[in-house]
């Protein structure tokens, strides 16, 4: 170990990149907003890091945009891939996604679009290659 | 940190305007750049790992994966939506009908049927001729002459090349660092050692590390105990995180005991399994029964969630606070009873070690010669408990559990008063005893 850190900073260095998502203390819309964002302020590259439990979970689909659903798409293994398409099977998930992604979209000033447009993008690029998502 | 003086307060002031460290000497600067640099090795160290792991792992199903990489790549761009949208919008293709194009692509692409682009609008959507024809030329201009010519590169299969795969090798320390002198100068720990026969601070490397535990322990073999004392008590190891003492017990056990290490042959390297391995190889099996260990798949720390947080008031790193603590790496559940303790350096009964800390069982014991000396000469009843004959294994309690039950004094002189009225509960001030 060569990192200058502490151990509990360690670990929570590594809960925010592994497990945003078990991140949560209560699960309100404010923690999944934070881990959209966490996931949304990513190097493509860094979104693999996230277990691959995470591809499920509402809030880091929330945060997934069009680079890195391709990066995805082009490197992620097939369980990985085979857990992002299982929300689209929970409607519950979904709604919960939809509602963090226009919450992201009301922080940022009234009328504002952006975040939902960029999901919207993201499904549409998920529906145009399901043949490479899906066994 | 400056002094703060009342009557220079002037000196104190300039102190600070020069020192961004404020006034607590907290950079916040410092701070911050500490953390990124620490997350960006996390990063990189985790990437490198995961692609290790998912170095041969399934991107795409089968079909997918025989096609050309270059093609496959050019299908999943982010660009594509926006071209299928285009033509939707060009040709009044409903959403439905949009859908269907990159369907009908992937077909060709997969398939190589560069003459079927027709045939499968024409099957698929229930479209007029000439919306048709539309379709199909802006598809062929836009991503099947693409496909085609992407598809006539020659191309080889990606094959994971040696260089790829991180050349490991089995080895004890000791062989290790003959064929591999730079393997000495890794560092395993963080903090500079502080050598007994030399004067400044030195780096934690596995030379040094070896130095110091020769130094504190005699050169030569030494037992699972010698080492535990060493982890734990020497001025350098008292001072260690307990991933840190999980490494350099590895270390210094291959050293005693010729276990072998993982060297990473490039890079001259001890490849340090995650802690979760190295504590089912060091830890008492007790721990593992206990969960200690349990957590996620990548759990590095083996910290409990129920463990205090830093900086709070019940946070202790030391041993001595640590309800599990791994005393002795290689010691054995069976081996934790009272009668297998006389390995020990014990002295009168008592255990003694290098520190002032004591263990659970030292501090029974402890607890008990006070008590006996306490009460002196009168006769007590001291019996060795059925229940607690034997030290438990559970680490749940491991401090209150007694092996004798002793009665107080003060029973042994009311001991008839409370034998007559064995459990008749006090009654006090404005109670009413209402059995009477």
């Amino acid at each position: 170990m060569t990192k200058n850190l502490g151990i509990m900073e360690e670990y929570e260095i590594l809960e925010s990149i592994e497990t945003p998502h078990l991140s949560y203390v209560l699960d309100t819309l404010m923690d999944r907003k934070k881990t959209a964002r966490n996931v949304l302020n990513r190097k493509t590259e860094d979104v693999l890091l996230i277990d691959k439990t995470g591809f499920y979970i509402d809030s880091i689909f929330a945060g997934l945009s069009e680079k890195s659903i391709e990066y995805f798409a082009k490197h992620a293994p097939m369980e990985y891939k085979k857990n992002l398409m299982e929300i689209f099977r929970d409607k519950d998930m979904l709604d919960s996604m939809w509602e963090t992604v226009k919450s992201m979209d009301d922080d940022e000033g009234s009328g504002t679009i952006s975040n939902q447009d960029r999901i919207k993008k993201v499904i549409q690029y998920i529906r145009d290659n399901q043949i490479v998502f899906v066994t | 940190m400056p002094e703060i003086s009342s009557q220079n307060n002037t000196t104190f002031f300039n102190a600070q305007k020069n020192n961004n460290a404020g006034f607590f000497a907290y950079d916040l600067q410092e701070e911050k750049r500490r953390i990124a640099l620490g997350t960006e090795e996390i990063k990189n160290e985790l990437l490198e790992k995961w692609k290790k792991r998912y170095a041969t792992a399934d991107i795409f199903p089968a079909p997918i994966a025989a096609m050309h990489p270059d093609v496959v790549d050019f299908l999943l761009s982010f660009n594509l939506v926006s071209v299928y949208d285009d033509i939707a919008r060009q040709t009044n293709l409903d959403a439905r009908g949009r859908n269907v194009l990159p369907r009908i692509v992937w077909e060709i692409a997969k398939n190589k049927n560069w003459n079927g682009l027709n045939q499968a609008l024409i099957s698929q959507l229930p479209l007029a001729q000439s919306a048709h024809a539309t379709i199909a030329q802006l598809l062929e201009q836009y991503v099947i002459s693409k496909i085609r010519a992407l598809s006539e590169k020659p191309f080889a299969k990606k094959t994971i090349s040696e260089t790829e795969i991180r050349k490991e090798v089995q080895l004890p320390l000791s062989k290790a660092l003959q064929q591999y002198p730079k393997l000495g100068e890794q560092n395993i720990t963080v903090n500079p050692l502080k050598l007994r026969y030399f004067q400044n601070s030195v780096r934690p490397s596995i030379k040094n590390w070896i130095t110091d535990f020769h130094d504190n322990m005699s050169a030569g073999k030494h037992g699972a105990i010698d080492r535990g004392n060493y982890l734990f008590h020497s001025e350098n190891g008292k001072k260690l995180t307990p991933i840190e003492r999980q490494k350099l017990s590895v270390i210094l056990k291959s050293l005693d005991e010729q276990t072998s290490l993982s060297i990473d042959v490039d890079s001259q390297s001890v490849v340090f399994q995650n802690s979760e391995q190295i504590t089912k190889e060091n830890v008492p099996p007790r721990n593992k029964n206990f969960g200690a260990t349990t957590g996620t798949e990548d759990n590095y720390f083996q910290i409990p969630k129920s463990r205090p947080p830093l900086g709070s008031d019940n946070y202790s790193n030391s041993f001595q606070d640590n309800e599990n603590p791994h005393f002795f790496p290689e010691q054995k559940a069976e081996d934790i009873s009272r009668d297998n303790f006389k390995d020990f350096p014990v002295a009168g009964g008592k255990l003694s070690f290098s520190s002032p800390q004591t263990f659970a069982v030292e501090r029974d014991t402890n607890n008990v010669n006070e008590k006996n000396f306490s009460i002196g000469q009168q006769k007590i009843s001291a019996q060795p408990s059925s229940q607690t004959d034997k030290i438990s294994p559970s680490l749940e309690q491991p401090v209150r559990q007694s092996q004798w039950t002793i009665k107080p004094p003060v029973y042994s002189r009311e001991e008839t008063s409370i034998e007559k009225q064995p459990s008749q509960p006090k009654i006090n001030k404005n109670i009413v005893d209402l059995r009477n």
